[in-house]
């Protein structure tokens, strides 16, 4: 078992998939599945995974989907415990007879109208076009047959609708690179687990935020959460917000340009070309947050203000950030919601400032 | 109450207007009102009290423009939002209208290849550009091309990136054809060749002209992008293609689609502006049933566009639009898939992902799911015309 239950009642079911550890693919300890396409383990996988659930069950909340269950499955090179509400299992591992099974679970768990899904796998995908694949720790097993250790997302993801759930949220942290597998795959691309039927009503919110944009690569790091992880969990933390019926929210469309934003920030510095990319977009309140939100703010400093000697202050009835020098181009810093005064101060006692409102998902600040 | 005034304006000297969705804030976060506002023209005027106020508007490209202001008891006050230079600035504001910009941000890499005289870049008119792509798509080498229309690429000489961009529009290729006659643009990135079909005859509704295409291809990276120089559907296709269909409803008001419903002058714009509309009730969220039944008409009076019946048949799958006949709305949604595959692919990607979707869930027709399994690895979800792309066979 790797199921974390949260008290009775409608609200949100959860299903965290991690797989790093693919045995037929390069690095692995099974027979090499000839055509790997370069594919390795992911040490990134599996942090990942246990970054989003701990995310899910100590910080989310929502007034109308409280966390419900967790389903959590890793696949790692070592055996992985998880604790959540006290509560310590050995995680399960994601190979393909367990993934089908575990997903039916999640679907019941989930069915009902005002309850919520919300998926999340990290691991290794494949594409082409429209068709997303992801693959999990069987993948390749199998030579004749490798895709039968993967899931048929877009089929999966059409599959949900049989789903009384109206509200679901998946996250794919994946490559979405052609591959020729599937373009040669005679019309196959793993398992859907679930079977497209009758559109239901009323209609469902579904959006997908894929980590890659088609055709393109998603990085993971060594031992450490995936970039696109890491900038989500920023994101839902304050910058993926907007106001809905007077309360501040995580929505699925500020969510993603929040995303778009961090992600290029936390790839930047690093050889690494990776942007964010969203389907089936339509708003609701995913987490609602306890206040206002925290905004990333980047300012970047022109002439006369010397970097090397200037001090720069962000100044607001609520808050005061301070950055001595060196000043770093850009200074980033993370702010409340609000009316600002950014400043640069040198030691002569000059000083320039602009005035700047800063709010979600991200505020750029020029000065002078 | 004062007088906001919001406009947005380039800096960089364009002049090409369109049509933006901008959202004016209170800096609580409250929305106090949403209203479009053109590009490069006069400001939209909002009646509001004293306060401070952000105005902001999310481009297809992914830029967001922002500014504020205080405004007092009387008077007016303005917050101009500015679309300023940027490294891509040799593609204007057109630019902003897709997502060209996220998409072709990557480092400069060699040249691919040398191509062949005539083969770089290859467009000709065919008759029917719908059943052109598809034979396009089973052998790209071996499609024989006519009367290649060559515009001459303006190659940018400030980039990071090798690109070209080519301007189709009147006066030559856009001489007001048939529906689905057009040209198949076609162009090559090592061994990936690319096709995308531009139709003829899209009248814009603001000045009744025929529009101008863009095409853009990174040299660098093989994108290609599209952009129809229609101030208010050049928006709509960047936001659809983005994803943000929330976002094209805006740009997209009632008045236009009437105007493009009820006096049939562009049936390309009105299946885009179906396109969001159908999205929008997918997602259960629209104002008004009425424009269904224009989608109806679209299908009957264009029956060579594929799109417009991909479209009604995702209306009828759904239960949202009544069925003329006396079979169930599944048979009914069957049948107009079925009769846009026979007409072969569809202009918009939206339309290629709506078909994908129907027919899996339908799930009667194993010959016709495959081919629109095998059309849907090939197209490019994020261009608004249908892009496809095709690995040349080893």
């Amino acid at each position: 078992m790797s199921l974390w239950t949260f008290g009775q009642g409608d609200g949100a079911h959860a299903l965290v998939i991690g797989v790093g550890d693919y045995p037929s693919l390069l690095g692995g300890t099974a027979p090499l599945y000839p055509q790997h396409g370069g594919m390795t383990q992911l040490t990134s996988a599996r942090p990942s995974a246990q970054a989003f659930a701990d995310w899910l069950t100590t910080q989310y909340q929502s007034a109308t989907a409280p966390l419900r269950s967790l389903e959590l499955l890793i696949s790692d090179a070592i055996p992985v415990n998880y604790t959540a509400a006290g509560q310590t299992q050995t995680v399960e591992r994601a190979t393909s007879a367990t993934v089908r099974k575990k997903v039916l679970d999640w679907f019941q768990r989930a069915n009902t109208q005002q309850n919520r899904a919300i998926f999340y796998f990290c691991g290794h995908g494949v594409a082409a076009g429209l068709q997303c694949t992801l693959l999990f720790e069987d993948f390749g097993t199998v030579q004749p047959a490798p895709l039968s250790g993967a899931l048929d997302f877009t089929r999966f993801h059409l599959g949900m609708d049989q789903c009384a759930a109206r509200e679901q949220m998946f996250f794919v942290d994946a490559c979405r690179a052609a591959s020729p597998m599937l373009l040669y795959s005679a019309g196959y691309y793993g398992d859907p687990v679930l079977t497209p039927g009758k559109p239901t009503s009323p209609s469902r919110k579904p959006p997908v935020l894929y980590a890659a944009l088609p055709n393109a690569v998603a990085y993971g790091r060594t031992n450490q959460s995936s970039f696109f992880t890491e900038a989500l969990l920023k994101a839902v933390h304050g910058s993926g917000a907007g106001k809905i019926a007077g309360r501040w929210s995580i929505l699925p469309s500020v969510l993603y340009r929040s995303l778009s934003r961090l992600l290029e920030q936390a790839v930047a510095g690093t050889s690494v070309i990776q942007a964010c990319t969203v389907d089936h977009l339509v708003d609701f309140a995913i987490h609602d947050l306890s206040g206002d939100p925290d905004v990333p703010v980047s300012v970047d400093c022109q002439p006369p203000i010397n970097l090397a000697a200037d001090r720069l202050i962000a100044t607001s009835p609520g808050a005061n950030r301070d950055q001595p020098p060196p000043v770093p181009k850009p200074w980033c810093v993370d702010l409340p919601v609000g009316q600002y005064r950014f400043s640069a101060s040198s030691p002569a006692g000059t000083s320039v400032y602009v005035d700047e409102i800063v709010f979600p998902p991200y505020t750029d600040v020029v000065l002078p | 109450m004062s007088d906001l005034l919001i406009s947005i304006n380039a800096l960089d000297g364009t002049t090409s207007q369109w049509l933006v969705p901008t959202t004016v804030r209170r800096l609580d976060g409250d929305i106090v009102k949403q209203i479009d506002v053109t590009t490069n023209a006069g400001p939209e005027r909002v009646s509001v009290g004293s306060g401070t106020y952000l105005a902001e508007a999310y481009l297809p490209s992914g830029e967001l423009l922002r500014g504020s202001t205080t405004v007092g008891d009387t008077g007016e006050t303005s917050i101009r939002l500015l679309l300023s230079p940027s490294p891509h600035e040799w593609l204007q504001t057109s630019a902003r209208m897709t997502s060209t910009v996220r998409l072709t941000s990557r480092p400069a890499m060699p040249a691919a290849v040398d191509f062949p005289p005539g083969a770089r870049t290859r467009a000709a008119r065919v008759p029917h550009i719908f059943s052109a792509l598809r034979v396009w798509l089973e052998d790209p080498r071996n499609v024989q091309l006519r009367s290649p229309i060559l515009p001459q690429p303006l190659v940018p000489s400030y980039s990071d990136m090798l690109v070209e961009r080519f301007d189709f529009g009147p006066p030559g290729a856009f001489t007001g054809g048939p529906v689905g006659s057009g040209i198949l643009f076609i162009s090559r990135h090592f061994t990936t060749w690319y096709a995308v079909a531009l139709p003829f005859g899209w009248v814009t509704i603001d000045n009744l002209g025929e529009a101008h295409f863009e095409v853009v291809i990174n040299r660098s990276t093989g994108a290609i992008t599209t952009v129809v120089q229609d101030q208010r559907f050049g928006p709509v296709l960047g936001y659809l293609a983005d994803g943000q269909s929330a976002l094209a409803a805006r740009v997209l008001d009632r008045q236009a689609m009437e105007l493009l419903a009820e006096k049939l002058m562009n049936p390309f714009a009105a299946a885009a502006g179906g396109y969001v509309l159908v999205q929008r009730a997918l997602a259960g969220i629209e104002t008004s049933p009425q424009w269904r039944n224009w989608i109806r008409n679209l299908s009957n009076w264009f029956p060579t566009l594929p799109d417009g019946w991909i479209l009604r048949g995702t209306l009828l799958l759904n239960g949202l639009l009544a069925n003329d006949a006396a079979d169930d709305s599944s048979s009914a949604a069957h049948e107009c898939f079925r009769r846009a595959i026979t007409l072969g692919v569809p202009l918009f990607a939206g339309g290629v992902r709506l078909l994908l979707t129907g027919m899996m869930t339908l799930a009667e027709d194993d010959a016709a799911i495959a081919w629109v399994r095998r059309l849907s690895l090939h197209v490019e979800p994020h261009q608004p015309f249908t892009t496809l792309r095709v690995e040349e066979p080893q």
